[in-house]
């Protein structure tokens, strides 16, 4: 298989994913989505793989979409000046809330390993994995709201209660790992050095048992999450999408308004912009 | 009445349900079980009794489902190399699932106070109850996946979150008490020493503080509606889905992969105890088992 | 073209919120006390001496207050904080009978209809507050009990002294309704905390380390702290805020929210019917000989087990 924007790799019945757009931080765009979705569509029914490993290539995990302006249109928000219907609206808000749904029901058991940067979209992975160990350099965060955008994932509350979930998706605040596993956000944090054999553990206990076993395991946890309401809640946050993004079209005179200032000043800036109002209360944990 | 595998005793308020197998580190079969859900309706129609201790005799709380074979045909799904046909195991799953409900809604306040191993089944008794009080030795953990199954429990999920339940039930680990506390599965961690005293204290705080604004009907006015509470949140269609699930997990039709554990085959060769050995051989270097439960 | 202001007037009273309906225009707030500080309105539960105990006054003041709130488009957040030693003591106990705040003494004998219509408006305030179209902050440090309690769960977010008690012996901190929805890792597990009314009393600091509020933080500094949040929430864009908070509050109902308010009504619906045991403390015949100070003097006394605690 031949990925651009991934690699993937097999050994002693694990797959490991590795987002690999170092010089990006891993950052998501069209191309990875895609290689992401067949990647996991191709080895979802190959049973001498029993577990699969998400994780990020260079300095982080992944930091979020890309938001960079050329091969992203699916990653990012519509483009609200297109004035789509409300039913393409729909339809793309229920394309991305697939996609993290189908990760998160994968018919094999998920780990994502994260260290450096987890932000949005790489969070929402992380999210939708069924176990996240991090190394102590991780950082983790959701800065939709700054730039006027709904969070993009409803597993919040069943992960952290609701205190901190509002706090984060309200303050798109950054969280460092230890904090991040204080608050059942991933399971476990360990030192940098030690995240790959970490990580490696856990893979081979998930490899051991049968394969059914395993995803009758699986399927009945997140059952039970369905039954209190999960289902619901992705579709609830597609409605909710549309919405937002209608909202888009009119971003009030005066409030920070995301795609002009990347146009004017350029993406780095228009980021540093973005974080520096609420970063003035809640600095970002040390860059890793 | 009489009992043949727990030891029933009453002091008004608290009933204590002692289960006692501990030549089989009270290991549940369908008998304890059945004895367990006659007690707590006995307590339950005793007006004087408003707690439920519920622990175990000797080294440990429970090993948990009574593997050695027999007397388990109702808790224990069959043998899977027998191919049983669908519709006996789903039914059973029914049934379980009905007691299982049956003793968690009981309207006293029951108290799980756990030293030594809480396995398996174990933890699903531990959490009917709850109150849970353990001793700083005590281990906790489902190994039901390193067989193939999926617990029919639906509560880990929520006691401990989803990620975290995930996490102990695909690997099947033993976590030790203060680990089980941090992640919210047991209340209180205490020495061994304490443990008969601080679960006394806590229910002398409990039946205190339950008199507060309405006394003892409130209580159980606040059990049920909280009972509904859960069930209209979910719990009542969460316990059928791992009901179900632990049925399909059971059923085992496709067999086993060349490699793959297969406890009923380990266990003709090597009797209960080297299957167990062997089934948990391949986690033990990867997750050390602790000292500290029954050796 | 009609305005959105006009169609109001078409709503019923059933359809508006209780905050909705009380109005503010030349209100002399004085059990609850209003002010405004930018983008932040401070609503300060205003009666010290009963250690902010919730009575009708307060209740209705509290209320103008969040409508006050909502209309002024300045404001981007809402702080609620006690004056005095405490946030918010819960109902007032000492209340005369007819008030809501009180439990409803059993002798007013209200049917079962008249009753729900009481506890209806006494618990659609917290949900009300709850779905407050602005983010909340609750400020709270002292007692935090009881419809305090449910009050600072009702808020966003949750800013507390560190030495802040939630709950109180005799009473607890009660696993239903938000309170209950707000516990452990998994919402609505109330398993650490409220389980068999394990624990009578939480500190803000423990609060804080279980993830059942934001921030817990020494009293001296609980101002500031609570006023860095609000300016942090309102610095984000006002729609998305309200995007957000519709959709997170809107999950919470899927999972069962709306279920847990009504576990809320009918347990003070069994409190109509209960009969106390000779053992127990009896809230009516308590109070009838020793009043309400007699009655928590006794109720705590009784809360208090003889013997001392030794968990690790």
């Amino acid at each position: 298989m031949n990925y651009q924007t991934i690699v993937y790799e097999e050994a002693n019945k694990i797959g490991t994913i590795t987002l690999n757009r170092p010089q990006r931080l891993n950052a998501i765009n069209d191309l990875m989505l895609d290689e992401l979705d067949d990647i996991l569509r191709v080895k979802e029914t190959d049973t001498d793989i029993k577990a699969m490993v998400i994780k990020g290539a260079g300095r982080c995990f992944s930091v979020g979409q890309d938001l960079g302006g050329e091969g992203n249109a699916e990653v990012m928000p519509p483009d609200s000046q297109a004035h789509l219907s409300t039913k393409d609206l729909i339809e793309t808000g229920t394309r991305w809330n697939r996609r993290l749904e189908y990760i998160f029901n994968y018919l094999k058991p998920t780990i994502a390993q994260v260290h450096g940067y987890c932000l949005g979209l790489g969070l929402y992975i992380s999210m939708a994995c069924d176990i996240t160990i991090a190394g102590d350099d991780a950082v983790f965060g959701d800065p939709s709201l700054r730039m006027g955008l709904l969070t993009g994932i409803p597993l919040w509350t069943w992960l952290i209660g609701i205190k901190k979930t509002k706090e984060l998706v309200y303050l798109g605040r950054y969280l460092d790992a230890k904090e991040a596993e204080r608050i059942f956000l991933i399971n476990k944090v360990v030192a940098a050095e030690k995240l790959e054999g970490e990580v490696g553990k856990y893979a081979e206990a998930l490899a051991i048992p049968p394969g059914d076993g395993m995803v009758v395991c699986k399927e009945s946890i997140n059952a039970q999450m369905e039954s209190r309401g999960v289902g619901s809640a992705w579709r609830f946050l597609t409605e909710m999408q549309t919405i937002n993004w209608m909202q888009l079209r009119q971003i009030p005179a005066g409030e920070f308004n995301f795609w002009e200032a990347r146009s004017k000043k350029g993406l780095k800036a228009a980021i540093q912009e973005r974080d520096a109002a609420v970063e003035k209360f809640f600095p970002k944990p040390s860059a890793p | 009445m009489a009992y043949q595998t727990i030891i029933y005793d009453k002091e008004a308020p608290i009933a204590t349900i002692t289960l006692n197998r501990p030549e089989k580190l009270n290991a549940i079969n369908d008998l304890m079980l059945r004895e367990i859900e006659a007690a707590l309706d006995e307590a339950d129609s005793d007006d004087e009794i408003r707690f439920v201790i519920i622990k175990g005799a000797g080294r440990c709380f429970s090993a948990g489902q009574d593997l050695s074979g027999g007397g388990a045909s109702e808790i224990m799904p069959p043998d899977p190399r027998l191919k049983a046909s669908l519709t006996p195991i789903f039914k059973q799953d029914a049934k379980l699932m009905e007691r299982w409900q049956h003793i968690f809604s009981h309207s006293m306040l029951m108290v799980a106070q756990v030293h030594g191993y809480c396995l398996g089944m174990g933890c699903d008794l531990m959490m009917m109850c709850r109150t849970v009080i353990a001793s700083d030795d005590a281990i906790f953990g489902d190994p039901s996946v390193r067989m193939g199954y999926a617990t029919a429990n639906p509560l880990w999920t929520w006691r401990v979150g989803p990620k975290k339940a995930k996490e102990l039930l695909f690997t099947g680990r033993h976590i030790d008490a203060r680990e089980a506390y941090d992640i919210g599965l047991v209340n209180l961690v205490v020495p061994r020493d304490r443990l008969e005293a601080e679960v006394d204290l806590a229910i002398e705080a409990m039946d205190l503080g339950a008199g507060g604004i309405a006394g003892a009907d409130a209580t159980a006015g606040f059990l049920t509606f909280g009972g509904a509470a859960y069930n209209l949140a979910g719990l009542g269609a969460a316990w059928a889905f791992a009901a179900g699930l632990h049925a399909i997990s059971a059923v085992q039709r496709r067999g086993f992969a060349p490699g793959e554990f297969n406890f009923w085959e380990a266990q003709d060769r090597l009797g209960m105890k080297g299957a167990i050995a062997e089934r948990d051989a391949p986690y033990e270097k990867l997750f050390p088992i602790h000292e500290g439960g029954a050796a | 073209m009609t305005t959105f202001k006009e169609t109001v007037k078409w709503i019923t009273q059933y359809q508006k919120r209780q905050w909705e309906a009380m109005p503010y225009e030349g209100r002399e707030f004085s059990a609850a006390l209003y002010e405004k500080d930018g983008p932040i309105a401070r609503i300060t539960l205003n009666r010290p001496e009963k250690r902010n105990a919730l009575n009708d006054a307060m209740f209705n003041d509290l209320m103008a207050g969040l409508h006050k709130a909502n209309d002024d488009s300045d404001v981007r957040v809402v702080i609620i904080r006690g004056a005095g030693t405490s946030f918010c003591a819960g109902h007032d106990l000492s209340s005369p009978e007819g008030e809501e705040s009180p439990p409803v003494h059993p002798n007013m004998a209200p049917n079962v209809r008249d009753f729900y219509n009481i506890e209806r408006r006494r618990c659609n305030k917290h949900e009300d507050l709850f779905n407050f179209p602005k983010p909340t902050i609750a400020q709270v440090h002292g007692y935090c009990i009881g419809a305090g309690g449910e009050i600072q769960a009702a808020c966003d977010i949750t800013i507390a002294a560190e030495d802040a008690q939630f709950g109180i012996r005799g009473f607890g901190v009660a696993p239903i309704g938000l309170y209950g929805m707000n516990m452990g890792p998994w919402p609505g597990a109330s398993h650490k905390l409220g389980a068999g009314k394990m624990l009578p009393e939480i500190s803000g600091k423990e609060m804080d380390m279980i993830g059942t509020i934001n921030k817990a933080v020494p009293l001296e500094k609980l101002e500031e702290e609570a006023n860095k949040w609000a300016l942090a929430i309102a610095s984000q864009p006002p729609d998305a805020l309200a995007v957000a908070k519709e959709f997170i509050n809107g999950m919470l109902d899927i999972t069962g929210y709306g279920a847990s308010w009504r576990v809320h009504y009918e347990g003070h619906v069994t409190i109509q019917w209960v009969r106390f045991r000779p053992d127990e403390v009896s809230f009516y015949r308590s109070k009838k000989h020793g009043g309400l100070k007699g009655f928590l003097e006794e109720r705590a006394i009784h809360a208090t087990p003889k013997k001392k605690s030794d968990p690790q």
